[in-house]
C-alpha cells in the first residue's frame, strides 16, 4: 500500500495549485487592493474561489484529514469576503448616496422624521407662547449655555445689533463654523445610543432642542424683531432642524424596533432597522456640515436682511424636492430593484 | 427571544451562531449554497486592535504637535489651529468608517491583530453599518468612561444614586460584548456587523509526505483498523506533526496506548520503532477509513474495548 493509493492524497496532488494560486491572488488583493489585479486574474479570482469551494465541499465529506479541511475553509473565507466585497469606487459610492439612498432612507422613513418634526415643533410653539406671556420663563425653558448675553434683560437694540452684527476675518469665521460643526455633531450623534433606552432620552433631546428654539424666538419676537430672528435662523436652521429631525427619527426607529420587536426578535429586528438609520445619520452629518458653513460663514459674510431671505426661499423648495419628489422617486426604483 | 423564528421579517435566514472546535463562529451560507463558518473574534484581539486605533488617532496628532512645535511651527496662530482642530475632528470621527468602508472592514489596529467587520448576513459591507457601529462608539467607550472616572463633567447637580444609575447603565453598553454570544457591542447589533477573526490559512504538508515508495514494515489487520475513528485520525495526525517537529516522548506513549488497543504482540518495535509504527498505523488506518467513507460508513470515533492476543 503506499500513499498514492489513498484518495485524499490524490485529491491534494490535483487540487493543490489552484489553491497556491488563489493565495497568491488573494494576498495581493488584500495588500494592494483589488484594482491592482489585471484583467485576467481579475477572471480568474471567482473562478478559482468556486473551485476551492468545491474543493471545501468534497474534503468535509471525504477529507479525514484536519489540516486540509481548516485550510480550505479559512481559504475560502478568505476569498468569499474578497469575491463578494463592495467594489464600488469611493466617488460613485458618494454620489450614489446623494442622489438615491439618501434621500430614499429619508422619503421611506418620512413618518418617522415628521414624528421627530412634530415632538420638537410642538414643544417649541408650547415654549413660545410661555415666553411671550411671562418672559422670565426665557431664563428656565432657553438652555444655559446658549443665552450668551441674549436674555429679557438685554436692550433692544442690543438684540438687533446681535442679529446684524459684521463679520470676522475668514479664519475666525471658519474656527467659529468647526466648533459650531463639533458642537451640533456631538449633539446629534449621540441621540442614537441613547435611543437603546427605548427612546426617551430621544424624546427629551428634542424637548430640550424644542424649549430653546421657541423661548429664542419668543425673546425677539416679543420685540417686534420676529421676522429678523426667523431670518437669522433658518438659512442655517433649515439644513441644522432637519439633521436634528433625521438624527431623532433615527432613535425613534431604534426605539421603535426595540418596542415592536415582531416575530423576528429583539435583536434581528433592531438589525434590520439599522441601516436606515445609519444612513439617516450619515446624511444627518452631511446636513450639519452644511449648516455650519451656512452659520459661520455664509450667513455671516453678509449680515443683510434680504440676502438671508434669498438663502431661505433657495433652500425651502430645493429640499422639498430632494427629500419628497427625488427621494419618492429612488425609493420605488430600490423597492423595484429589490423585488 | 422565546417569539424568534428562523427567518426574519424580509424572508432571508436568520444568520446563526454555531460551535466550532476552537469556539464560536458565524455560519455564513454563500450563494453557492456552501455554509461558510467564520470565527467569532475574541474580545482580546478586540480590545486589543481597538486600543491600537486610539493610539494612532489621539496620541499622533499630538506627536505631530509637538513636532511641529519643535521645528518652529506657529501654534499659536488661529488659522493653523483651526486646520489642526478640524484635522482633529476628521480624524475622530472619519478614521473607523473611511478605513472600515476603504479595507473592506478592517482598520490598521484590526489588521494588526487579525480581524474583521463583516455583515451579519455575510452580503457586502454596506457604508451606512460601517458609520452607525462607529459612531456608536461614543455612548460606549467614551461615554463609560467619562461616567466612571470623570463624573463631574456629565452631572454637576446629579444625586449619588443617579451617578450610580448612569455608572451601571454605561457598564453594560461596555461590557456587552462579553455578555452576548455572538461578541456584538452596541454598533455592531445597530449595524448589523460582526466581528470575525481572519486567521492567515496555511497549508500544511501531508504528514505522510515522501512516504509513499518505501517499503513498509508493518502490516494491520481490518479488524485492527477497525477499531478508531475520524476524530482520532485527526489527533494522531497531531502527534504525527508534534513528532516531525522533534517531539520523540510523545511517540512513544501514543505509540503504547495504540498497541495495546489494537492487541499489537510485538512490544519491541513499540519501544525501538516507535515514529514509525506510528505513521504507518496512520496510514493503513486512513486507507482504511476513507475506503469505508467512499462506501458510505463514516465512523467519527473509537470503539469502546479492546483487541487482546492478537499477534500481527
Amino acid at each position: 500500500m503506499t500513499v498514492t493509493r489513498l484518495r485524499s492524497a490524490r485529491f491534494r496532488a490535483e487540487r493543490e495549485a489552484s489553491w497556491r494560486e488563489l493565495e497568491e491572488l488573494l494576498s495581493r488583493a488584500e495588500s494592494k487592493g483589488i484594482r491592482k489585479l489585471s484583467a485576467s486574474e481579475l477572471e480568474r479570482l471567482p473562478q478559482l474561489y468556486r473551485a476551492a469551494l468545491s474543493s471545501l465541499s468534497v474534503a468535509r465529506e471525504t477529507s479525514l484529514e484536519g489540516s486540509i479541511t481548516e485550510y480550505l475553509e479559512q481559504l475560502t473565507e478568505r476569498a468569499y469576503i474578497v469575491v463578494y466585497a463592495n467594489r464600488m469606487p469611493a466617488w460613485r459610492a458618494l454620489l450614489r448616496f446623494f442622489t438615491s439612498t439618501f434621500p430614499a432612507t429619508v422619503y421611506r422613513e418620512r413618518w418617522f422624521v415628521f414624528a421627530a418634526a412634530a415632538i420638537l415643533l410642538s414643544i417649541a410653539g408650547l415654549s413660545f407662547f410661555a415666553v411671550m406671556r411671562d418672559p422670565n420663563l426665557y431664563y428656565s425653558l432657553m438652555e444655559p449655555s446658549l443665552i450668551q448675553g441674549r436674555s429679557p434683560a438685554t436692550t433692544t437694540q442690543e438684540l438687533r445689533a446681535g442679529l446684524y452684527d459684521s463679520a470676522g476675518s475668514t479664519v475666525e469665521l471658519l474656527l467659529f463654523a468647526v466648533q459650531l460643526l463639533k458642537h451640533n455633531l456631538t449633539v446629534t450623534l449621540r441621540i442614537v445610543p441613547f435611543a437603546m433606552l427605548f427612546g426617551i432620552p430621544v424624546i427629551y433631546i428634542l424637548y430640550i432642542n424644542g424649549t430653546t428654539l421657541g423661548a429664542f424666538t419668543a425673546l425677539y419676537a416679543g420685540r417686534g424683531l420676529g421676522i429678523d430672528v426667523l431670518a437669522w435662523i433658518l438659512p442655517h436652521g433649515i439644513p441644522e432642524f432637519t439633521a436634528v429631525f433625521l438624527g431623532g427619527a433615527g432613535g425613534l426607529i431604534v426605539a421603535h424596533a426595540l418596542l415592536f420587536p415582531g416575530s423576528s426578535g429583539r435583536m434581528a429586528r433592531i438589525r434590520e432597522r439599522g441601516a436606515s438609520v445609519g444612513i439617516l445619520l450619515l446624511g444627518c452629518v452631511l446636513l450639519l456640515i452644511l449648516a455650519a458653513l451656512i452659520e459661520g460663514i455664509a450667513r455671516q459674510a453678509i449680515p443683510v436682511f434680504s440676502y438671508r431671505l434669498l438663502m431661505i426661499a433657495v433652500q425651502l423648495p430645493f429640499w422639498g424636492w430632494y427629500f419628497f419628489w427625488l427621494g419618492r422617486r429612488q425609493a420605488a426604483k430600490l423597492e423595484e430593484a429589490q423585488a | 427571544m422565546s417569539r424568534a423564528t428562523t427567518k426574519d421579517t424580509n424572508g432571508l435566514p436568520l444568520p446563526q451562531v454555531v460551535p466550532t472546535r476552537y469556539g464560536r463562529a458565524l455560519s455564513v451560507t454563500t450563494p453557492e449554497g456552501v455554509a461558510l463558518r467564520f470565527p467569532i473574534a475574541s474580545p482580546g484581539a478586540r480590545l486589543l486592535g481597538f486600543l491600537i486605533d486610539s493610539l494612532l488617532i489621539n496620541v499622533l496628532p499630538l506627536l505631530i504637535l509637538l513636532i511641529a512645535g519643535r521645528f518652529g511651527a506657529p501654534l499659536d496662530d488661529r488659522a493653523l489651529q483651526t486646520v489642526f482642530v478640524l484635522g482633529l475632528f476628521v480624524l475622530r470621527f472619519g478614521y473607523f468608517p473611511l478605513f472600515e468602508t476603504r479595507w473592506n472592514g478592517q482598520t490598521p489596529g484590526k489588521r494588526v491583530v487579525g480581524t474583521r467587520v463583516i455583515d451579519v448576513y455575510g452580503g457586502p459591507l454596506r457604508a451606512g453599518s460601517v458609520f452607525i457601529r462607529n459612531i456608536t462608539r461614543e455612548a460606549e467607550v467614551t461615554l463609560p468612561l467619562i461616567v466612571m472616572f470623570f463624573p463631574h463633567l456629565l452631572f454637576e447637580r446629579g444625586t449619588d444614586a443617579t451617578r450610580a444609575l448612569s455608572a451601571l447603565w454605561a457598564l453594560v453598553f461596555l461590557l456587552l460584548p462579553v455578555l452576548n454570544r455572538w461578541g456584538l457591542r452596541l454598533g455592531d447589533v445597530i449595524g448589523g456587523t460582526v466581528v470575525v477573526e481572519t486567521p492567515r490559512p496555511q497549508l500544511l504538508d501531508d504528514v505522510l509526505k515522501g512516504y509513499g515508495d518505501e517499503q513498509l514494515r508493518y502490516a494491520f489487520s481490518g479488524d485492527q483498523l477497525s477499531l478508531y475513528g475520524a476524530y482520532e485520525l485527526e489527533v494522531l495526525e497531531q502527534v504525527l506533526r508534534h513528532v516531525d517537529a522533534g517531539d520523540s516522548t510523545i511517540a512513544l506513549v501514543v505509540a503504547e496506548q495504540i498497541a495495546n488497543k489494537i492487541g499489537w504482540g510485538d512490544s519491541d518495535t513499540v519501544t525501538h520503532d516507535a515514529a514509525r509504527f506510528l505513521r504507518e498505523f496512520y496510514l493503513a488506518q486512513r486507507a482504511f477509513l476513507e475506503q469505508r467513507l467512499q462506501y458510505g460508513y463514516r465512523q467519527n470515533r473509537k470503539r469502546v474495548g479492546r483487541i487482546s492476543g492478537v499477534r500481527a
